[in-house]
């Protein structure tokens, strides 16, 4: 698709982001799920069994910390459960998936809400949404989900951790809680529970996000990108595959749509600067940096004439 | 020799260089490299096969051959710093022999830190140690930020060569290693969080994270699972005071260089005229009346105490700045500031792209880059950053003493603060 000069790049900006950004994506899974009737039936056959578990006889302590729950809506607690396994899309850690998901429930205690957490997700297995697997006898128990999305949300899914680089110019921020993005603002340092609104040099990532970039197409058509690492194993080269797949699907929209771009940036909690990128990035492998050129092109100066070839 | 200014072509083929792996051999020594290899770069690379930097050298490649063809081009020229952990310590503590191993004195020696100190572990052992520079490498970086186990891991426990190791970092950076036990006594154990500002006011926050484990049960599957998890709570003894502090003046130095690259020349010229209309006032004024009372704003405010706690002049404040703020300023920081807005206007604006201590720029800039560079670092040499860091961290008033108070003119002649 050759992009007309007067294609609405606003538009195509915000397509993106919908497409790549998680937020965007869980909210298109969550609407899709939600409008699915049996799903809906088992949100609330889901309530149903917390319910019922929530009832029954615990002993002293656990009757306590999940006294907690007693202000929770258990249909939404189901509703988070289901959309958050959904995107399990190969196994994953039983342990891992409830540690993240115990962020969302605001326990006063950090342990009770992973303990609470994980007991929630073993009575709701009776949904099918989602296995609960062991694959050995020494092996740590899985999760993955049993619902099939659409392919095209399954590819979604897998993207969805790493925003394409800009296709306008950037918004200028102006408080560490918005973002230069259209559709949503997200905290301008990294990491969990670090953000606080005092001073971090919003100056300097608004003037780093202001650079204008080009992938050098000659580059990209000469030089053939190869893995920084062995591929020893399948994983490896699926992963490989997967990655390349992906980056050049970021490489062609960018040069089908004028070829230039910009990179955003956030600061961790000491001031350092970091890009936010992961197929097109200026702090990626020597072929990813190799790539990305100033969009403001010049010409080189002091080149002797005995060197001048033309 | 004071530093050298190369044209934008010197620049490239300083850049095919150091893609080839000469970034430890002076400039002009690249040069010549590059120049003799001219018309068979691409040809090396064939012959060499798989190399890390291999794109990189090849993308330089195409940059010549476009400048030869007199095409535009936007390919950047980068360089990094000389053992930046080792080089931003020597800067803070006033050490010139840190200071000489990480390239900020000598202008005809393409300093290497970790070659100084293999060199020195050789001696220190009486036998050659060169073939162990990487191990030596990683164990000098890593210790500097407070690690014991690296080190150990390189050298083995109780060790000749571990006890000749920390010998050798005293011998080749002594600031760098007295500051690292300030920096390890600085962590608060009582604290939940250590907070600190930059010379820009930029607020470091960082909190307490306590590590945590547990086996819980899950009844409901008849079966229990470590789980590990971080608690903001008080810890009695940690090093990360190390790394972060010396990252945070990293990430000062970077903003700063970004700032000092690419400007915005309505700003900066109108502060600089501010400025130079202040001195001259301030000539002919009577220095009994002293500064008008207080700052109207609290950015001045902010900068003006910034400026008085570190001594650095940092160029945020420029944008603050009008004909009655101006006023509130101390004499020597206007000077300082104005030196630098000099220094910026000699040359248009122009990008850069940094990751965290490499920085690249088109090579018609990268003389400024480089100079803007140094400037920085000089900045921070002159002034006395870590007693205010200190003093925020400990809560009550201190002072570092530096080893010495001129390191700052003898950076500012430096040629390979980056290469």
């Amino acid at each position: 698709m050759k992009i007309t000069p007067e294609y609405d790049y606003f538009e195509l900006q915000k397509q993106t982001e919908q497409q790549y950004s998680r937020k965007h994506v869980l909210r298109k899974i969550r609407d899709f799920l939600f409008a699915e009737p049996e799903i809906q039936c088992k949100i609330t056959q889901g309530a149903e069994l917390l319910k019922e578990w929530l009832s029954s006889d615990h002993h002293k302590s656990k009757q306590k910390r999940l006294a907690e729950l007693r202000d929770f809506d258990l249909e939404i607690l189901t509703r988070d459960v289901i959309t958050h396994s959904s995107i399990i899309l190969k196994p994953e850690l039983f342990v891992s998936f409830t540690s993240q998901l115990a962020h969302s429930l605001n326990f006063s205690d950090r342990a009770d809400a992973i303990a609470t957490v994980a007991e929630i997700v073993v009575v709701l297995a009776q949904l099918d949404a989602y296995y609960i697997i062991k694959p050995s006898r020494e092996a740590s128990l899985q999760i993955q989900s049993r619902i099939n999305l659409p392919h095209e949300m399954q590819e979604a899914v897998q993207r969805s951790h790493y925003l394409p680089p800009m296709l306008i110019e950037p918004d200028l921020i102006t408080n560490n809680y918005q973002s230069p993005y259209l559709t949503f603002n997200d905290c301008q340092i990294l990491g969990k529970g670090n953000g606080h609104t005092g001073e971090i040099g919003l100056d300097v990532i608004n003037t780093q996000n202001g650079v204008q970039l080009t992938l050098n197409e000659q580059f990209l058509k000469t030089v053939k990108e190869e893995p920084s690492y062995e591929l020893d194993s399948l994983e490896k080269q699926q992963g490989w595959a997967v990655f390349k797949r992906q980056s050049k699907d970021v490489y062609d929209l960018i040069i089908e749509t004028g070829n230039v771009f910009w990179e955003t940036h956030k600061v961790d909690k000491r001031g350092r600067l970091y890009v936010n990128g992961y197929h097109v990035t200026t702090m990626g492998t020597p072929y990813k940096k190799a790539m990305i050129d100033l969009a403001k092109q010049e010409l080189v100066t002091g080149v002797p004439n005995r060197q001048r070839k033309r | 020799m004071a530093m050298q200014f190369f044209t934008s072509w010197q620049y490239l083929l300083i850049d095919v260089a150091n893609h080839w792996g000469l970034d430890k051999l002076i400039f002009n020594e690249r040069i010549q490299w590059a120049e003799d290899n001219l018309e068979n770069l691409e040809q090396l690379a064939h012959d060499r096969g798989d190399w890390k930097e291999k794109p990189l050298y090849l993308k330089a490649c195409m940059a010549i051959r476009d400048a030869q063809a007199a095409k535009v081009s936007g390919h950047m020229v980068s360089m990094d710093a000389v053992c930046s952990g080792m080089q931003i310590m020597s800067v803070l503590t006033g050490c010139k022999t840190g200071a000489l191993v990480t390239g900020l004195i000598d202008p005809d020696v393409r300093a290497d830190a970790y070659t100084e100190l293999t060199a020195v572990m050789s001696k220190l052992l009486n036998k050659d140690c060169s073939s162990g520079r990487k191990r030596i490498k990683n164990a000098c970086m890593t210790s500097l930020y407070g690690s014991k186990a690296e080190p150990i891991k390189a050298f083995g426990e109780d060790t000749p060569e571990l006890n000749a190791f920390y010998q050798a970092m005293v011998m080749i950076a002594p600031g760098a290693c007295e500051l690292l036990t300030a920096l390890l006594d600085s962590w608060q154990g009582n604290a939940l969080a250590h907070r600190w500002t930059l010379p820009d006011g930029f607020e470091v926050q960082i909190k307490t994270m306590v590590k945590k484990r547990a086996r819980l049960e899950v009844n409901e599957i008849g079966s229990s699972f470590t789980y590990i998890w971080y608690e903001n709570e008080p810890m009695r003894h940690d090093v990360k005071n190390a790394a972060n502090i010396i990252h945070s003046v990293d990430g000062y130095v970077l903003r700063s260089l970004v700032r000092r690259c690419n400007y915005d020349v309505k700003c900066v010229s109108m502060a600089c005229r501010l400025l130079e209309a202040e001195l001259v006032e301030r000539v002919f004024a009577d220095e009994e009346m002293g500064l008008p009372c207080e700052p109207t704003t609290n950015e001045i405010r902010n900068y003006a105490n910034l400026y008085a706690d570190t001594k650095v002049s940092d160029i945020g404040v420029l944008r603050y700045l009008d004909a009655d703020q101006v006023q509130h300023l101390k004499t020597e920081h206007i000077q300082k500031l104005l030196r630098t807005c000099r220094q910026m206007l000699k040359h248009s604006p122009f990008e850069i792209i940094t990751i965290h201590d490499d920085f690249k720029c088109h090579p018609n800039n990268m003389n400024h880059l480089r100079n803007h560079y140094r400037n920085i670092l000089a900045d921070l040499a002159d002034g006395d950053y870590l007693s205010h860091v200190f003093s925020e961290i400990h809560g009550r008033e201190g002072q570092y003493l530096k080893r010495s108070d001129d390191l700052g003119d003898l950076i500012r002649r430096s040629n390979y603060a980056l290469s």
